[in-house]
């Protein structure tokens, strides 16, 4: 059931950005993102869009002031429309998310969780950055986290990409290569 | 402007420096587990049948890629994966040890040990789907794989690189037949490799400790994946046997596989594709049912000489349910196969072992895997046999018959008298070949039904005993000539002296 409003989310997602990607930013898209958070917080909101007897205009106005409030572009009223139009409302946080993933597709963009064994100053955090976009050849974004379980190390980890060189690694493989006798890969 | 060499070197040096020497792994999350099954999302370049590593330890194979996600099914249920959980590439297939050192070994469907001897001593790990050997490395099946079974060795003959299928129900035999094969082979250079596909242990198990009694594990490696095993393990164990005695085939040696069952075999891949979603066709089987098996069996042959000769002969078992040999895995086995082998529930409740039923079960290779020998003594045993079946049905009413039908069933109760044998009980080719000959030569038409089966084993080695050089020479010549046949008859006179007086007294 999930996958197939996945599905459904997707298609609604590429239609919006065919339509409006070139009025996107990164900065814009963070603000989607945020708005997706919400959503999934806050589930009356579908509730109250779903009234019967609430009128046009009332729905109206909770679309516009949720617009308002996360400073977002008309164009996603535009979508919620189509959504409320359709019958599908309840699957705006799903679309939000597609939407931010096929944007991030388009303009070549990886988000990375950086998990250091140790804080880092700001000029370490820049070298690893672009370590990174000269490994990825993408548009990063990233966040910093320290994650001493690492012992001494580095694991960049992205949506469809990783990177790891730690000393927790090195044991892992140690204790696989110990463990594994029969059928492997070489 | 003349360009400098090292100029240019310096520049290349120089660009080469700025590539990135580290690369990223490629990654997906597990999205759903369950049945041992993972979907995961991501790894959008992951092949069909790839190896995929888990971050908690598991492992698995892609079987399924959709739009969205793959379908990974996993080698080891013992370890937990989790939700979310980073599965990465490994830009591999699974792979199976080989090697010599694997014989008398007890393996399991992933090739880890399942015996105490120690570490496993394999030349390399080589990968277990293999696209069969073609027509051009390929030689006719024409050397004869005895078997020990004179029914079988007389009238169904399996040669060297055959796939004769062995098929039946419950309780008939099959596994009693395939293991007197891998027994006969002692002393014949055949390396032999018991596949077990969702047998009960304790089966297993008394096969095994029969080889071992037997010294047969000198020469056999066992791959168990019994009743307790996954799904996956019951669909990878075929394969993994295969991939071994595949290997051994090209490194010259004849070897002899029995998968037990691909009924089993059939309903593990059935159970993988509906937790896969993929839709179900006849008797709920997927669609590829019929290539799970033909790409399996395909892959034994008889190599040409330029490839060493070797030759991987295939003994698939199926089990039938009431006696239907049109169900739908039999029918795709027999048609794959070169032959089958059918035994009877009838036959083998009337006390006639092996139960195999002669109208049914047919060779395709026929007499180019017999020896001259053999094909001389067994020339219309078949049509005998069948005239005896055709006829036994009338004579259960107890109508009167005429002469000529009354032959006809006399002649085959003792054809069946002759061809009956014990489990575990195998016979050499010479002997096969003597109690053929009494049978051919009329020779047994005096003896009452009781005393046919003693009467062969003894005249067999009464001519061992006192006249070894034309034993030696059957043996060595495989052919009966003139003045073998000759002397043959002179000492069946003279034996038959012998067991009369013995008897009588």
């Amino acid at each position: 059931m999930l996958e197939s409003k996945n599905l459904v989310a997707k298609k609604y997602a590429v239609a919006f950005l065919n339509l409006y990607s070139d009025k996107f930013s990164i900065e814009t898209m963070k603000k989607l993102s945020v708005l997706e958070t919400f959503l999934k917080m806050n589930g009356y909101f579908y509730a109250s869009l779903s009234v019967p007897g609430l009128s046009i205009k009332v729905k109206d106005l909770i679309v516009d002031r949720i617009i308002n409030f996360f400073s977002l572009d008309l164009s996603i009223k535009n979508l919620i429309n189509v959504l409320f139009l359709d019958g599908r409302i309840e699957i705006l946080d799903l679309i939000l998310r597609n939407i931010w993933d096929e944007f991030k597709k388009i303009k070549n963009i990886e988000s990375f969780k950086i998990s250091i064994s140790h804080s880092v100053d700001e000029s370490e955090k820049s070298f690893i950055l672009n370590f990174l976009k000269t490994l990825t050849s993408k548009e990063v974004l990233a966040y910093f986290i320290v994650e001493p379980s690492l012992i001494v190390g580095l694991r960049m980890e992205g949506f469809s990409m990783i990177w790891e060189r730690s000393i927790r690694k090195e044991l892992l493989e140690v204790e696989k290569n110990i463990s594994k006798k029969g059928i492997s890969c070489e | 402007m003349r360009i400098k060499d090292t100029d240019l070197i310096s520049l290349l040096e120089k660009s080469l420096s700025a590539q990135p020497q580290e690369k990223l792994e490629e990654i997906g999350r597990v999205i759903k587990v369950g049945d041992g099954i993972s979907r995961i999302y991501g790894l959008t370049n992951a092949v069909y049948g790839e190896l995929i590593n888990f971050e908690g330890g598991n492992r698995g194979i892609v079987l399924d890629l959709d739009e969205d996600f793959i379908s990974v099914v996993l080698l080891d249920r013992s370890i937990p994966v989790y939700e979310q959980e980073i599965a990465t590439r490994t830009g591999d297939v699974l792979r199976v040890p080989v090697g010599e050192g694997l014989i008398g070994r007890v393996l399991n469907a992933t090739g880890k040990t399942l015996d105490s001897l120690g570490e496993l001593n394999f030349v390399q790990k080589v990968p277990l789907e293999k696209i069969a050997s073609g027509i051009i490395s390929r030689k006719p099946v024409s050397r004869s794989l005895e078997t020990g079974i004179t029914f079988i060795d007389g009238l169904i003959p399996v040669g060297k690189g055959q796939r004769e299928l062995l098929i039946g129900n419950r309780n008939t035999g099959k596994t009693a037949i395939a293991v007197d094969m891998i027994l006969n082979q002692k002393g014949k250079n055949v390396i032999c490799i018991y596949v077990s596909i969702g047998q009960k242990q304790s089966n297993t198990a008394k096969i095994i400790d029969l080889l071992e009694r037997s010294g047969a594990m000198s020469y056999t490696i066992v791959i168990d994946s019994d009743a307790k095993e996954t799904a996956v393990n019951l669909y990878l164990a075929p394969y993994v046997g295969c991939t071994i005695g595949e290997y051994l085939m090209e490194k010259g040696k004849d070897v002899l596989i029995i998968y037990d069952s691909l009924t089993n075999h059939a309903i593990a891949y059935r159970e993988l594709s509906l937790l896969l979603r993929r839709p179900p066709g006849r008797e709920a089987y997927p669609g590829d049912i019929f290539y799970l098996h033909s790409r399996l069996l395909e892959r034994s042959c008889q190599l040409s000489d330029d490839l060493g000769g070797g030759s991987l002969t295939a003994i698939p078992i199926i089990q039938t349910q009431g006696d239907d040999l049109t169900a739908y895995i039999p029918t795709n086995l027999i048609s794959i196969t070169d032959g089958q082998i059918v035994l009877d529930t009838n036959l083998f409740n009337m006390g006639i072992r092996p139960a195999i039923n002669t109208g049914l079960s047919v060779s395709r290779v026929g007499g180019a895997a017999q020896t001259k020998a053999m094909r001389k003594v067994c020339g219309t045993l078949r049509l005998e046999l069948a005239q005896y079946d055709s006829l036994a049905a009338f004579a259960q009413f107890g109508s009167e018959l005429d002469k000529t039908s009354q032959r006809i069933l006399d002649r085959g109760k003792r054809a069946i008298e002759v061809l009956k044998q014990s489990v575990h009980e195998s016979y050499s080719f010479v002997d096969q070949v003597l109690y053929l000959f009494l049978l051919k030569e009329n020779f047994l038409d005096d003896l009452s039904l009781d005393e046919i089966k003693k009467f062969t084993i003894q005249y067999a080695s009464y001519v061992q005993s006192v006249y070894p050089e034309i034993y030696e020479q059957i043996l060595k010549t495989e052919d009966l000539d003139l003045h073998t046949i000759s002397a043959l008859k002179k000492y069946v006179e003279e034996f038959k002296l012998i067991f009369f007086k013995k008897e009588n007294l």
